[in-house]
């Protein structure tokens, strides 16, 4: 290569490195990695949010399955306030120490008193400035949401560990909503104007998810306790795993717990003069994992098919529950029926106005034993001979 | 390196990979918000229909070309339409180039500095990519076409692992009822989808270089079908998954889409950036087209022997009207109202015209060959 070619490339390469945009490097020991964001409500300033965040205390990280070190906390809980979630945020410079890395977020927990406003203050910000971590999940908590980050629990280091945790178990768990994130939420609300947001309080020592919170045009309107919360994820097709507790058909000292697994979940609507008919079909078949005191011989078709019948029964009961809490007390459609109405029948649903229409809408709920029902009786075939 | 004069001679198969680069962007970014806005859930129907009209605007200029061989849209114009006409025809295009390039240089600049690094002054950005992108024109088509051909990877491994994942999320409901009657939101949304592909009419600079021209057609549509296949995948996907009236709310949907990606034992690791890598190698291929020809259009024109210093002028041209102040909002305006008509009247209107005449007269005895 020629000398002036030798330079120019030497010049590019060197416009290159400064042009990168690169000098506000920050070193990953300097930046203060939040983990978890409450919001709750200023109590000095009603119309303001206090902004509670998480983050791991480094110098203790290597010991995570200690105490901590000389009594220091695992974590730090550091709280803001401003009049908007970003105002709050950036008043958490005036006391961190590091600089603050968003994108790491796991959960965001809201308070009720902000709920029950609206998250809109909360949400429209996540999805607007790009640092802020959609993928963080939404919980809801009756209370205050500070107190959740300020738990320090045993399985791990951070809240934030056990709200993400609870993500993973929430398939085989139908007493609390599936948590889920927060872009998934906000296109709930945006496609159906409802969504169903899941429950997290402090019980005693304990972190607790159950329930859920539903949510209307952005605010809460109803929480739906852990039985309802069964027939609403019945209802929506949310659960892969669930056990099934009733009692013994015919001999009620007994009882029976079928670990069930949803095979299918079918909604249909209809027409009946002008208005929506709608159809849930969910078929669930289970495997026995609990049967003491229940003399039911599974070898027995006809005995096979009343257990079958029982599970069968106490699922559609927990949905028609469900049915009840959305369409006749919260009057919300979260269950997303008008959305299967809009798809099938778009000009019917444009006509309606669905708010109105859902309180007094039909809705047959039909459970199935899907193949055999019990597919199992587990790995002894009848209950154990004593009390 | 010093240039070979065979540096801007082409086998046929490249007309593929420059129609491909010229089209890419259809695939990105952008265009599901657009398309989105105007046909909703039949945003995908409306992207299947845009590309017979692509197919057509990349069929029509190789279509004359192989009736006037070695010509140009430079020559060919002014042979069918009088020097006069024709060079005034030539100075439209290239001014089209030329803003379509500064277009796509402020979505880069303007993304990145959103999303990226938000403390760099986007004509920072601007000017590097037109550095770069002017080095690349300045040696030619040649090694465009080259190097283009390392993004074929790059192209489709990222965006098929990237839709893979993103497809678990997918709820093919939201697409339904498919065509729901609105046929003025189809017939936009067609319309933008087409619009999309702004880089088309770079085919008519490109012809002259190839050797042989023979299946220079099937070249083309062959470029178009490798967009059209994946663009159509991407827009059904991102329906699927963030619902029409979402993705239509988004400035970057696509950016969106991979960001929401969580690969499983990498918490907190995103893949957008993945994404941005392979957006910016079709914006940059995109870019170094249009202002190739923009050059050498204004070379043959002028009946300059060497496009290179003009590829330097442009390159300063873009670099400035990179650096121009523009809002956000009015790269969405543009993208919607304005452009869509320039995409058009130069992808389908001109050239219709021009393949009438260019019909109803003989070519001439020999063609101009490249200089």
């Amino acid at each position: 290569m020629k000398p002036r070619g030798a330079m120019v490339v030497l010049a590019l390469t060197a416009t290159a490195a400064l042009l990168g945009g690169c000098w506000d490097y920050l070193d990953l020991e300097r930046r203060g990695l939040i983990m978890a964001i409450g919001v709750d409500s200023d109590p000095e300033n009603p119309q303001g949010l206090r902004m509670s965040v998480e983050l791991p205390a480094p110098a203790t990280q290597a010991e995570q399955s200690t105490e901590g070190q000389g009594g220091r906390s695992r974590k730090v809980v550091m709280q803001a306030s401003g009049a908007s979630v970003i105002e709050a945020a950036n008043r958490l410079r005036g006391e961190m120490d590091r600089e603050p890395l968003w994108t790491q977020v796991l959960a965001l927990v809201v308070g009720e008193s902000v709920a029950r406003e609206g998250i809109s203050r909360v949400l429209d910000a996540s999805m607007r400035y790009d640092p802020l971590n959609l993928r963080a999940l939404l919980y809801l908590t009756d209370g205050e949401a500070q107190p959740l980050l300020e738990y320090v629990p045993d399985g791990h280091s951070l809240t934030a560990m056990v709200l993400s945790s609870f993500a993973s178990q929430a398939p085989f768990y139908p007493e609390a909503i599936r948590p889920r994130d927060l872009m998934s939420i906000h296109r709930d609300l945006r496609e159906l104007g409802s969504a169903v947001v899941p429950r997290v309080t402090v019980v005693g020592e304990r972190l607790h998810m159950s329930g859920g919170g539903v949510l209307h045009a952005g605010a809460l309107v109803g929480w739906l306790d852990p039985e309802q919360t069964a027939g609403t994820n019945w209802l929506l097709g949310w659960i892969q795993w669930a056990p099934i507790l009733f009692a013994c058909p015919g001999h009620p000292q007994g009882q029976v717990v079928v670990l069930a697994r949803l095979v299918g979940h079918r909604v249909d609507v209809t027409l009946a003069q002008g208005l929506p008919r709608f159809h849930v079909r969910i078929s669930i078949a289970g495997r026995v994992v609990e049967m003491a005191r229940c003399p039911l011989d599974l070898a027995n078709p006809r005995e096979l098919k009343q257990l079958a019948d029982a599970m069968t029964g106490t699922v559609r009961l927990q949905a028609e529950k469900a049915l009840t809490r959305a369409q006749k007390e919260l009057q919300v459609d979260y269950l997303r029926l008008g959305e299967q109405l809009r798809r099938r029948y778009p000009q019917v649903w444009q006509a309606l106005d669905w708010d109105a229409v859902f309180p007094e809408t039909e809705v047959d709920i039909e459970v199935l034993a899907a193949r055999a029902g019990i597919e199992s009786p587990g790995l002894v075939r009848w209950a154990v001979p004593y009390r | 390196m010093a240039r070979q004069p065979d540096n801007d001679v082409l086998p046929v198969q490249a007309l593929a990979i420059i129609v491909w680069n010229a089209l890419a962007d259809i695939n990105f970014l952008t265009a599901p918000r657009d398309i989105a806005q105007a046909a909703g859930r039949d945003g995908w129907l409306a992207v299947v229909l845009a590309f017979g009209f692509v197919a057509v605007a990349a069929w029509l200029p190789v279509r004359i070309c192989q009736r006037f061989p070695g010509m140009s849209l430079v020559e060919i114009s002014q042979y069918l339409l009088g020097r006069v006409a024709g060079g005034l025809l030539t100075v439209l295009y290239i001014s089209y180039w030329v803003v379509i390039a500064a277009f796509v240089l402020h979505v880069e600049s303007n993304l990145i500095t959103t999303t990226l690094l938000m403390e760099t002054p986007g004509w920072v950005l601007t000017a590097y990519f037109v550095l770069v992108s002017t080095y690349l024109v300045w040696h030619g088509l040649e090694p465009m076409a080259r190097m283009f051909l390392f993004f074929v990877p790059l192209y489709l491994l990222p965006l098929g692992a990237l839709m893979l994942p993103v497809f678990v999320d997918a709820e093919l409901g939201r697409l339904l009822p498919v065509f729901n009657g609105d046929t003025e939101g189809l017939v936009r949304g067609t319309w933008l989808t087409f619009a999309h592909g702004f880089g088309i009419s770079v085919v008519w600079m490109v012809m002259p270089h190839l050797r042989p021209t023979k299946r220079a057609g099937r070249a083309a549509l062959a470029g178009v079908a490798f967009v059209a296949l994946p663009a159509i995948a991407l827009t059904a996907v991102i329906l699927a998954v963030l619902g029409p009236e979402e993705v239509a709310a988004q400035t970057y949907p696509t950016l969106l889409l991979f960001e929401m990606i969580e690969v499983p034992g990498f918490m907190g690791f995103r893949l957008d950036p993945l994404f941005l890598v392979v957006w910016l190698a079709m914006a940059f291929s995109t870019v170094a087209l249009l202002q190739y020809a923009a050059a050498s259009a204004t070379g043959r024109l002028l009946g300059l022997a060497s496009n290179r210093w003009l590829a330097v002028g442009f390159g300063a041209v873009l670099a400035m009207l990179g650096a121009w102040p523009v809002k956000q909002m009015d790269l969405i305006l543009w993208s919607q109202e304005r452009i869509p008509w320039a995409v058009t009247v130069t992808a389908l209107g001109l050239p219709l015209v021009l393949f009438v005449l260019g019909h109803l007269r003989r070519p001439p005895a020999t063609g101009r060959r490249p200089g």
